[in-house]
Protein backbone atom coordinates (compact mmCIF):
# COMPACT_ATOMS: atom_id res chain seq x y z
CA UNK A 1 0.00 0.00 0.00
CA UNK A 2 1.28 3.43 -0.87
CA UNK A 3 1.98 5.40 2.25
CA UNK A 4 -0.18 8.45 2.46
CA UNK A 5 0.57 11.11 4.99
CA UNK A 6 -1.84 13.60 6.43
CA UNK A 7 -0.80 16.30 4.02
CA UNK A 8 -1.04 14.38 0.82
CA UNK A 9 -4.45 13.32 2.01
CA UNK A 10 -5.43 16.94 2.33
CA UNK A 11 -3.77 17.88 -0.91
CA UNK A 12 -4.89 15.02 -3.06
CA UNK A 13 -7.99 13.77 -1.36
CA UNK A 14 -9.82 16.71 0.04
CA UNK A 15 -8.64 19.68 -1.93
CA UNK A 16 -7.90 18.01 -5.20
CA UNK A 17 -10.95 15.80 -5.25
CA UNK A 18 -13.57 18.27 -4.20
CA UNK A 19 -11.97 21.16 -6.05
CA UNK A 20 -11.78 19.12 -9.18
CA UNK A 21 -15.42 18.24 -8.83
CA UNK A 22 -16.43 21.82 -8.18
CA UNK A 23 -14.11 23.30 -10.80
CA UNK A 24 -12.64 25.93 -8.45
CA UNK A 25 -8.99 25.19 -9.02
CA UNK A 26 -7.97 28.47 -10.64
CA UNK A 27 -8.21 30.69 -7.58
CA UNK A 28 -4.87 29.73 -6.13
CA UNK A 29 -2.73 31.55 -8.67
CA UNK A 30 -1.80 34.61 -6.63
CA UNK A 31 -0.31 32.57 -3.79
CA UNK A 32 3.47 32.41 -3.44
CA UNK A 33 4.10 35.96 -4.61
CA UNK A 34 4.04 37.56 -1.14
CA UNK A 35 7.65 38.34 -0.25
CA UNK A 36 6.94 38.46 3.45
CA UNK A 37 7.71 41.06 6.07
CA UNK A 38 11.16 42.46 5.20
CA UNK A 39 12.57 42.63 8.73
CA UNK A 40 11.26 39.38 10.03
CA UNK A 41 13.51 37.55 12.40
CA UNK A 42 14.46 33.93 12.51
CA UNK A 43 16.81 31.39 13.98
CA UNK A 44 19.54 29.52 12.16
CA UNK A 45 19.96 26.02 13.59
CA UNK A 46 23.39 24.55 12.89
CA UNK A 47 23.09 20.81 13.44
CA UNK A 48 26.87 20.38 13.34
CA UNK A 49 27.05 22.33 16.61
CA UNK A 50 24.32 20.62 18.60
CA UNK A 51 25.46 18.26 21.34
CA UNK A 52 22.04 17.19 22.52
CA UNK A 53 22.32 18.77 25.95
CA UNK A 54 18.59 19.63 26.01
CA UNK A 55 19.19 23.03 27.61
CA UNK A 56 16.89 24.49 24.96
CA UNK A 57 14.09 22.18 26.03
CA UNK A 58 14.52 23.19 29.66
CA UNK A 59 14.61 26.87 28.72
CA UNK A 60 11.39 26.53 26.71
CA UNK A 61 9.68 24.80 29.60
CA UNK A 62 10.63 27.62 31.95
CA UNK A 63 9.85 30.50 29.61
CA UNK A 64 6.47 29.17 28.50
CA UNK A 65 5.58 28.01 32.02
CA UNK A 66 4.91 24.49 30.79
CA UNK A 67 4.08 21.61 33.14
CA UNK A 68 6.86 19.50 34.65
CA UNK A 69 8.36 17.10 32.12
CA UNK A 70 7.91 13.34 32.44
CA UNK A 71 11.67 12.94 32.82
CA UNK A 72 14.38 15.38 33.91
CA UNK A 73 15.88 17.45 31.10
CA UNK A 74 19.25 15.87 31.75
CA UNK A 75 17.84 12.38 31.23
CA UNK A 76 19.14 11.32 27.84
CA UNK A 77 17.10 8.12 27.66
CA UNK A 78 14.45 10.23 25.93
CA UNK A 79 16.52 9.94 22.77
CA UNK A 80 15.63 6.24 22.66
CA UNK A 81 11.91 6.80 23.09
CA UNK A 82 9.60 5.71 20.31
CA UNK A 83 5.98 6.85 20.29
CA UNK A 84 3.68 5.19 17.77
CA UNK A 85 6.70 4.09 15.75
CA UNK A 86 8.24 7.57 15.71
CA UNK A 87 10.86 9.55 17.55
CA UNK A 88 9.66 12.26 19.89
CA UNK A 89 7.58 15.15 18.54
CA UNK A 90 6.71 18.50 20.05
CA UNK A 91 3.65 18.10 22.28
CA UNK A 92 1.30 20.33 24.20
CA UNK A 93 3.65 19.95 27.16
CA UNK A 94 6.89 20.53 25.24
CA UNK A 95 6.94 23.02 22.37
CA UNK A 96 10.44 21.99 21.38
CA UNK A 97 12.29 18.71 21.59
CA UNK A 98 15.67 17.39 20.49
CA UNK A 99 16.13 13.99 18.85
CA UNK A 100 19.26 11.94 18.32
CA UNK A 101 20.16 10.26 15.03
CA UNK A 102 22.92 7.73 14.54
CA UNK A 103 23.96 8.37 10.97
CA UNK A 104 26.06 5.86 9.08
CA UNK A 105 29.62 7.02 8.48
CA UNK A 106 29.45 9.56 11.33
CA UNK A 107 31.48 8.83 14.43
CA UNK A 108 29.27 11.10 16.51
CA UNK A 109 25.48 11.12 16.74
CA UNK A 110 23.65 14.01 15.10
CA UNK A 111 21.05 15.92 17.10
CA UNK A 112 18.12 17.79 15.70
CA UNK A 113 15.90 20.29 17.46
CA UNK A 114 12.26 20.46 16.40
CA UNK A 115 9.73 23.24 16.97
CA UNK A 116 7.38 25.35 14.86
CA UNK A 117 9.35 26.66 11.89
CA UNK A 118 7.31 29.85 11.68
CA UNK A 119 6.64 29.58 7.97
CA UNK A 120 6.59 32.62 5.72
CA UNK A 121 3.25 31.48 4.45
CA UNK A 122 1.98 29.24 7.21
CA UNK A 123 -0.31 26.40 6.27
CA UNK A 124 -1.82 26.43 9.74
CA UNK A 125 -2.81 30.03 9.19
CA UNK A 126 -4.19 29.64 5.72
CA UNK A 127 -6.06 26.47 6.56
CA UNK A 128 -7.77 28.00 9.58
CA UNK A 129 -11.18 29.23 8.48
CA UNK A 130 -11.85 31.26 11.62
CA UNK A 131 -8.49 33.08 11.35
CA UNK A 132 -7.16 31.98 14.71
CA UNK A 133 -3.58 32.37 13.43
CA UNK A 134 -1.52 35.46 12.60
CA UNK A 135 1.99 35.97 11.26
CA UNK A 136 3.55 38.93 13.07
CA UNK A 137 5.93 41.33 11.28
CA UNK A 138 8.68 39.97 13.55
CA UNK A 139 8.16 36.56 12.02
CA UNK A 140 6.31 34.62 14.71
CA UNK A 141 3.23 32.61 13.86
CA UNK A 142 0.76 33.21 16.68
CA UNK A 143 -2.44 31.51 17.66
CA UNK A 144 -5.50 32.93 19.41
CA UNK A 145 -7.32 30.32 21.49
CA UNK A 146 -10.33 32.62 21.88
CA UNK A 147 -11.09 32.36 18.18
CA UNK A 148 -10.27 28.69 17.68
CA UNK A 149 -13.24 26.38 17.32
CA UNK A 150 -11.20 23.22 17.76
CA UNK A 151 -11.61 21.76 14.28
CA UNK A 152 -7.95 20.68 14.11
CA UNK A 153 -7.51 21.48 10.41
CA UNK A 154 -4.23 23.26 11.26
CA UNK A 155 -2.82 20.07 12.72
CA UNK A 156 -3.44 18.31 9.44
CA UNK A 157 -2.32 21.21 7.28
CA UNK A 158 1.06 21.82 8.95
CA UNK A 159 3.76 20.19 6.82
CA UNK A 160 5.93 19.73 9.92
CA UNK A 161 3.26 18.21 12.19
CA UNK A 162 3.70 20.94 14.77
CA UNK A 163 0.43 22.12 16.32
CA UNK A 164 -0.50 19.91 19.26
CA UNK A 165 -3.80 19.87 21.07
CA UNK A 166 -4.27 20.24 24.76
CA UNK A 167 -7.27 18.27 25.92
CA UNK A 168 -7.00 19.38 29.51
CA UNK A 169 -10.47 20.84 29.06
CA UNK A 170 -12.83 18.71 26.98
CA UNK A 171 -15.01 21.56 25.86
CA UNK A 172 -12.22 23.98 25.28
CA UNK A 173 -9.31 22.22 23.61
CA UNK A 174 -6.55 24.59 22.56
CA UNK A 175 -3.67 24.36 20.16
CA UNK A 176 -0.26 24.48 21.80
CA UNK A 177 2.86 25.26 19.83
CA UNK A 178 6.06 27.30 19.82
CA UNK A 179 5.37 31.02 19.44
CA UNK A 180 9.05 32.02 19.17
CA UNK A 181 8.65 33.57 22.65
CA UNK A 182 6.73 36.37 20.96
CA UNK A 183 4.99 38.00 23.90
CA UNK A 184 7.86 37.75 26.36
CA UNK A 185 10.87 38.30 24.11
CA UNK A 186 10.58 38.58 20.33
CA UNK A 187 8.22 41.55 20.56
CA UNK A 188 10.95 43.40 22.45
CA UNK A 189 13.68 42.41 20.03
CA UNK A 190 15.06 39.70 22.29
CA UNK A 191 15.95 36.24 21.09
CA UNK A 192 13.89 33.20 22.09
CA UNK A 193 14.72 31.52 25.41
CA UNK A 194 16.04 28.37 23.73
CA UNK A 195 18.49 30.37 21.64
CA UNK A 196 19.75 32.21 24.69
CA UNK A 197 20.19 29.00 26.68
CA UNK A 198 22.04 27.05 24.00
CA UNK A 199 25.68 26.75 25.09
CA UNK A 200 26.97 25.96 21.62
CA UNK A 201 25.21 28.76 19.80
CA UNK A 202 23.59 26.08 17.70
CA UNK A 203 20.70 28.55 17.55
CA UNK A 204 21.70 31.88 16.00
CA UNK A 205 19.03 34.55 16.22
CA UNK A 206 18.87 37.33 13.68
CA UNK A 207 17.13 38.85 10.72
CA UNK A 208 16.14 36.03 8.41
CA UNK A 209 17.95 37.75 5.58
CA UNK A 210 21.21 37.94 7.57
CA UNK A 211 20.89 34.35 8.71
CA UNK A 212 20.79 33.16 5.12
CA UNK A 213 24.00 35.09 4.51
CA UNK A 214 25.65 33.59 7.61
CA UNK A 215 24.58 30.14 6.53
CA UNK A 216 26.07 30.57 3.07
CA UNK A 217 29.30 31.89 4.56
CA UNK A 218 29.56 28.93 6.90
CA UNK A 219 29.09 26.53 4.00
CA UNK A 220 31.65 28.38 1.88
CA UNK A 221 34.31 28.81 4.56
CA UNK A 222 34.18 25.25 5.85
CA UNK A 223 34.47 23.03 2.79
CA UNK A 224 33.25 19.52 3.47
CA UNK A 225 31.61 20.38 6.76
CA UNK A 226 28.08 21.02 5.53
CA UNK A 227 25.78 19.71 2.85
CA UNK A 228 25.22 22.57 0.44
CA UNK A 229 21.67 23.35 1.41
CA UNK A 230 19.85 25.66 3.80
CA UNK A 231 16.71 23.84 4.84
CA UNK A 232 13.88 26.32 5.18
CA UNK A 233 15.25 28.89 2.78
CA UNK A 234 12.88 27.70 0.09
CA UNK A 235 10.93 24.78 1.55
CA UNK A 236 7.17 25.37 1.58
CA UNK A 237 7.77 28.97 0.56
CA UNK A 238 10.47 29.56 3.18
CA UNK A 239 10.47 29.42 6.98
CA UNK A 240 11.80 31.72 9.70
CA UNK A 241 13.74 28.86 11.22
CA UNK A 242 16.56 27.69 8.98
CA UNK A 243 18.83 24.66 9.22
CA UNK A 244 22.38 23.71 8.30
CA UNK A 245 23.50 20.11 8.47
CA UNK A 246 26.64 18.08 7.98
CA UNK A 247 24.66 15.06 6.81
CA UNK A 248 21.89 14.79 4.20
CA UNK A 249 18.74 16.27 5.73
CA UNK A 250 16.60 13.21 5.07
CA UNK A 251 18.91 11.17 7.28
CA UNK A 252 18.06 13.26 10.30
CA UNK A 253 14.31 13.22 9.93
CA UNK A 254 13.71 16.21 7.64
CA UNK A 255 11.05 15.85 4.98
CA UNK A 256 12.92 16.70 1.81
CA UNK A 257 9.92 16.14 -0.46
CA UNK A 258 7.82 19.10 0.57
CA UNK A 259 8.71 21.23 -2.44
CA UNK A 260 9.15 24.98 -2.48
CA UNK A 261 5.54 25.94 -3.01
CA UNK A 262 3.78 27.28 0.05
CA UNK A 263 1.21 24.86 1.35
CA UNK A 264 -1.11 27.83 0.93
CA UNK A 265 -1.29 27.05 -2.75
CA UNK A 266 -2.95 23.78 -2.00
CA UNK A 267 -5.05 24.67 0.98
CA UNK A 268 -6.19 27.93 -0.53
CA UNK A 269 -8.08 25.83 -2.97
CA UNK A 270 -9.38 23.90 -0.06
CA UNK A 271 -10.27 27.11 1.70
CA UNK A 272 -12.31 28.48 -1.16
CA UNK A 273 -14.53 25.49 -0.83
CA UNK A 274 -15.00 25.78 2.88
CA UNK A 275 -17.97 28.16 2.72
CA UNK A 276 -19.37 25.94 0.03
CA UNK A 277 -19.01 22.92 2.21
CA UNK A 278 -20.79 24.71 4.95
CA UNK A 279 -23.77 25.51 2.78
CA UNK A 280 -23.78 22.02 1.38
CA UNK A 281 -23.68 20.42 4.77
CA UNK A 282 -25.51 22.62 7.24
CA UNK A 283 -25.09 19.91 9.79
CA UNK A 284 -21.36 20.44 9.77
CA UNK A 285 -21.86 24.15 10.17
CA UNK A 286 -24.20 23.60 13.07
CA UNK A 287 -21.55 21.46 14.66
CA UNK A 288 -18.90 24.14 14.39
CA UNK A 289 -21.34 26.77 15.54
CA UNK A 290 -22.25 24.74 18.54
CA UNK A 291 -18.61 24.33 19.42
CA UNK A 292 -17.96 28.02 19.02
CA UNK A 293 -20.90 29.20 21.07
CA UNK A 294 -20.28 26.61 23.72
CA UNK A 295 -16.86 28.01 24.15
CA UNK A 296 -18.15 31.55 24.18
CA UNK A 297 -20.59 30.64 26.89
CA UNK A 298 -17.87 28.95 28.77
CA UNK A 299 -15.64 31.99 28.48
CA UNK A 300 -18.48 34.17 29.71
CA UNK A 301 -19.04 31.83 32.58
CA UNK A 302 -15.46 31.87 33.65
CA UNK A 303 -15.36 35.62 33.30
CA UNK A 304 -18.42 36.12 35.43
CA UNK A 305 -16.86 33.93 38.05
CA UNK A 306 -13.93 36.25 38.40
CA UNK B 1 33.06 36.30 46.95
CA UNK B 2 32.52 38.17 43.73
CA UNK B 3 35.02 40.77 44.81
CA UNK B 4 37.68 38.20 45.45
CA UNK B 5 37.10 36.79 42.01
CA UNK B 6 37.38 40.21 40.50
CA UNK B 7 40.63 40.84 42.32
CA UNK B 8 41.89 37.46 41.20
CA UNK B 9 40.94 38.28 37.64
CA UNK B 10 42.72 41.60 37.88
CA UNK B 11 45.78 39.99 39.36
CA UNK B 12 45.81 37.67 36.43
CA UNK B 13 44.85 40.06 33.70
CA UNK B 14 46.71 43.23 34.57
CA UNK B 15 50.16 41.70 34.18
CA UNK B 16 49.15 40.18 30.85
CA UNK B 17 47.76 43.43 29.61
CA UNK B 18 50.87 45.24 30.79
CA UNK B 19 52.94 42.61 29.12
CA UNK B 20 51.27 43.00 25.77
CA UNK B 21 51.29 46.74 25.89
CA UNK B 22 55.00 46.62 26.62
CA UNK B 23 55.75 45.17 23.25
CA UNK B 24 54.94 42.31 20.98
CA UNK B 25 58.39 41.23 20.03
CA UNK B 26 59.06 38.62 22.67
CA UNK B 27 59.62 35.06 21.70
CA UNK B 28 56.66 32.76 22.14
CA UNK B 29 58.28 30.94 25.07
CA UNK B 30 58.38 34.13 27.07
CA UNK B 31 54.77 34.82 26.30
CA UNK B 32 53.89 31.45 27.67
CA UNK B 33 55.82 32.11 30.82
CA UNK B 34 53.75 35.24 31.33
CA UNK B 35 50.39 33.61 30.64
CA UNK B 36 47.87 33.40 33.45
CA UNK B 37 47.95 30.14 35.40
CA UNK B 38 44.24 29.98 36.15
CA UNK B 39 41.32 31.89 34.73
CA UNK B 40 37.94 31.95 36.40
CA UNK B 41 35.15 31.89 33.88
CA UNK B 42 32.11 33.24 35.61
CA UNK B 43 30.69 36.09 33.55
CA UNK B 44 27.38 34.31 33.03
CA UNK B 45 27.49 31.56 35.65
CA UNK B 46 23.94 30.95 36.86
CA UNK B 47 22.88 27.37 36.38
CA UNK B 48 26.47 26.21 36.73
CA UNK B 49 29.37 27.04 39.02
CA UNK B 50 32.16 29.14 37.51
CA UNK B 51 34.90 27.24 35.69
CA UNK B 52 38.39 27.32 37.11
CA UNK B 53 40.20 27.10 33.86
CA UNK B 54 43.71 25.74 34.24
CA UNK B 55 45.44 27.81 31.60
CA UNK B 56 48.91 26.54 32.51
CA UNK B 57 48.16 22.91 31.75
CA UNK B 58 46.31 23.84 28.59
CA UNK B 59 49.49 25.47 27.32
CA UNK B 60 51.13 22.10 27.78
CA UNK B 61 48.24 20.28 26.11
CA UNK B 62 48.52 22.65 23.16
CA UNK B 63 52.26 21.98 23.00
CA UNK B 64 52.98 25.69 23.29
CA UNK B 65 51.03 26.43 20.14
CA UNK B 66 48.94 29.35 21.41
CA UNK B 67 47.31 29.83 18.01
CA UNK B 68 45.40 26.61 18.58
CA UNK B 69 43.05 28.59 20.81
CA UNK B 70 43.99 32.24 20.35
CA UNK B 71 43.53 32.28 16.59
CA UNK B 72 45.59 35.08 15.10
CA UNK B 73 45.98 37.27 18.18
CA UNK B 74 49.46 36.11 19.21
CA UNK B 75 51.03 36.75 15.84
CA UNK B 76 51.34 33.25 14.40
CA UNK B 77 49.17 32.17 11.48
CA UNK B 78 45.72 31.26 12.68
CA UNK B 79 44.78 27.62 12.77
CA UNK B 80 41.12 28.52 13.04
CA UNK B 81 38.51 28.58 10.34
CA UNK B 82 35.70 30.96 9.74
CA UNK B 83 35.14 34.58 8.97
CA UNK B 84 38.01 36.11 10.98
CA UNK B 85 40.60 34.27 8.90
CA UNK B 86 39.49 36.11 5.79
CA UNK B 87 41.34 39.20 7.00
CA UNK B 88 43.37 38.25 10.03
CA UNK B 89 45.08 34.99 9.16
CA UNK B 90 48.64 36.34 8.85
CA UNK B 91 48.33 39.34 11.09
CA UNK B 92 50.97 40.41 13.63
CA UNK B 93 50.16 39.90 17.28
CA UNK B 94 47.54 42.18 18.74
CA UNK B 95 46.92 43.80 22.06
CA UNK B 96 43.74 41.85 22.44
CA UNK B 97 44.49 38.33 23.56
CA UNK B 98 41.85 37.34 26.06
CA UNK B 99 38.86 35.49 24.58
CA UNK B 100 36.48 38.15 25.79
CA UNK B 101 38.50 40.79 23.98
CA UNK B 102 36.69 39.69 20.83
CA UNK B 103 33.88 37.39 21.95
CA UNK B 104 31.31 39.41 23.88
CA UNK B 105 29.57 37.81 26.80
CA UNK B 106 26.23 39.04 25.49
CA UNK B 107 26.34 40.45 21.97
CA UNK B 108 22.53 40.65 21.95
CA UNK B 109 22.26 42.95 24.97
CA UNK B 110 22.07 46.73 24.62
CA UNK B 111 25.58 46.88 26.07
CA UNK B 112 26.80 44.32 23.54
CA UNK B 113 25.24 46.19 20.64
CA UNK B 114 26.88 49.39 21.84
CA UNK B 115 30.33 47.82 22.05
CA UNK B 116 30.01 46.34 18.59
CA UNK B 117 29.00 49.69 17.20
CA UNK B 118 31.89 51.46 18.94
CA UNK B 119 34.34 48.96 17.57
CA UNK B 120 32.90 49.47 14.13
CA UNK B 121 32.54 45.77 13.60
CA UNK B 122 31.07 45.97 10.15
CA UNK B 123 32.65 42.77 8.92
CA UNK B 124 32.49 40.91 12.21
CA UNK B 125 29.33 39.07 11.38
CA UNK B 126 28.27 35.76 12.83
CA UNK B 127 30.93 35.91 15.52
CA UNK B 128 30.16 33.55 18.40
CA UNK B 129 29.45 35.01 21.82
CA UNK B 130 31.87 34.22 24.61
CA UNK B 131 29.69 31.34 25.79
CA UNK B 132 29.32 30.06 22.24
CA UNK B 133 33.04 30.30 21.58
CA UNK B 134 33.97 28.39 24.74
CA UNK B 135 31.46 25.63 24.21
CA UNK B 136 32.17 25.23 20.51
CA UNK B 137 35.90 25.28 20.95
CA UNK B 138 36.44 23.51 24.26
CA UNK B 139 33.95 20.70 23.72
CA UNK B 140 35.11 19.94 20.17
CA UNK B 141 38.68 19.58 21.38
CA UNK B 142 37.71 17.71 24.55
CA UNK B 143 35.82 15.17 22.47
CA UNK B 144 38.94 14.52 20.44
CA UNK B 145 41.42 14.30 23.29
CA UNK B 146 39.00 12.63 25.72
CA UNK B 147 38.82 15.60 28.05
CA UNK B 148 35.60 16.15 30.00
CA UNK B 149 32.79 16.95 27.58
CA UNK B 150 29.62 16.59 29.60
CA UNK B 151 28.21 19.74 31.20
CA UNK B 152 29.22 18.93 34.77
CA UNK B 153 32.62 17.67 33.63
CA UNK B 154 33.74 21.33 33.57
CA UNK B 155 31.20 23.08 35.76
CA UNK B 156 29.06 21.43 38.46
CA UNK B 157 25.42 22.45 38.32
CA UNK B 158 24.03 24.84 40.90
CA UNK B 159 20.80 24.28 42.76
CA UNK B 160 19.20 26.80 40.44
CA UNK B 161 20.43 24.65 37.58
CA UNK B 162 18.91 21.51 39.09
CA UNK B 163 15.59 23.31 39.26
CA UNK B 164 15.94 24.46 35.66
CA UNK B 165 16.62 20.90 34.49
CA UNK B 166 14.04 19.29 36.82
CA UNK B 167 16.88 17.18 38.11
CA UNK B 168 18.23 15.99 41.47
CA UNK B 169 15.84 16.99 44.22
CA UNK B 170 13.60 18.64 41.59
CA UNK B 171 13.22 15.50 39.47
CA UNK B 172 9.60 14.76 38.52
CA UNK B 173 8.07 12.08 40.76
CA UNK B 174 6.47 9.16 38.92
CA UNK B 175 3.06 10.11 40.34
CA UNK B 176 3.32 13.53 38.66
CA UNK B 177 2.89 12.02 35.22
CA UNK B 178 -0.10 9.81 35.85
CA UNK B 179 -1.57 11.17 32.62
CA UNK B 180 1.32 9.81 30.58
CA UNK B 181 2.05 10.67 26.98
CA UNK B 182 -0.64 11.37 24.43
S1 LIG C 1 5.54 24.94 11.01
FE1 LIG C 1 3.37 24.35 11.01
S2 LIG C 1 2.50 25.37 12.83
FE2 LIG C 1 4.49 26.39 12.36
S3 LIG C 1 3.93 28.13 11.01
FE3 LIG C 1 4.46 26.40 9.65
S4 LIG C 1 2.47 25.43 9.24
FE4 LIG C 1 2.16 26.74 11.03
S1 LIG D 1 20.71 23.77 23.81
FE1 LIG D 1 21.81 23.89 21.83
S2 LIG D 1 23.37 22.26 21.93
FE2 LIG D 1 21.89 21.85 23.57
S3 LIG D 1 20.39 20.44 22.63
FE3 LIG D 1 19.55 22.51 22.36
S4 LIG D 1 20.28 23.17 20.35
FE4 LIG D 1 21.54 21.40 20.93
Amino acid sequence: MKKMNRRSLLKGGLAGGVIGALGLGKKAEAAGTFEGYPDRMGVLVDLTRCIGCRSCEAACNKEQKLPAPDKPFDDFSVFDEIHLGQKRRPTEKAYTIVNRYDVEGQDKPVYRKIQCNHCNEPACLSSCFVNAYTKTPEGAVMYDPKVCVGCRTCMIACPFYVPAYSYSSVLNPVVKKCIMCYDTRLKFGRRPACAEACPRETLTFGKREDLIYYARQRIKLNPGKYVNHIYGEKEVGGTSWLYLSGVPFEEVGFDTHLGNQPILNYVKEFLTIVPMVLTIWPALFAGFHLLATRKENKNKESESQK
Amino acid sequence: MLKIKKILMLMVLVPIAAFFFAGNCFAQEEEIAAGPATIILDSIAEYYEPVNFDHASHIEFAENDCAKCHHHTIGTPSTGTGNCNLCHKYEASTKIVACRGCHLSDPYSEEGKKIRKERGEVYHKDKPSLKGAYHQFCISCHEEVDGPYTCDGCHPRTEKGDKFFYSGQYAPKPSDNAGGHH
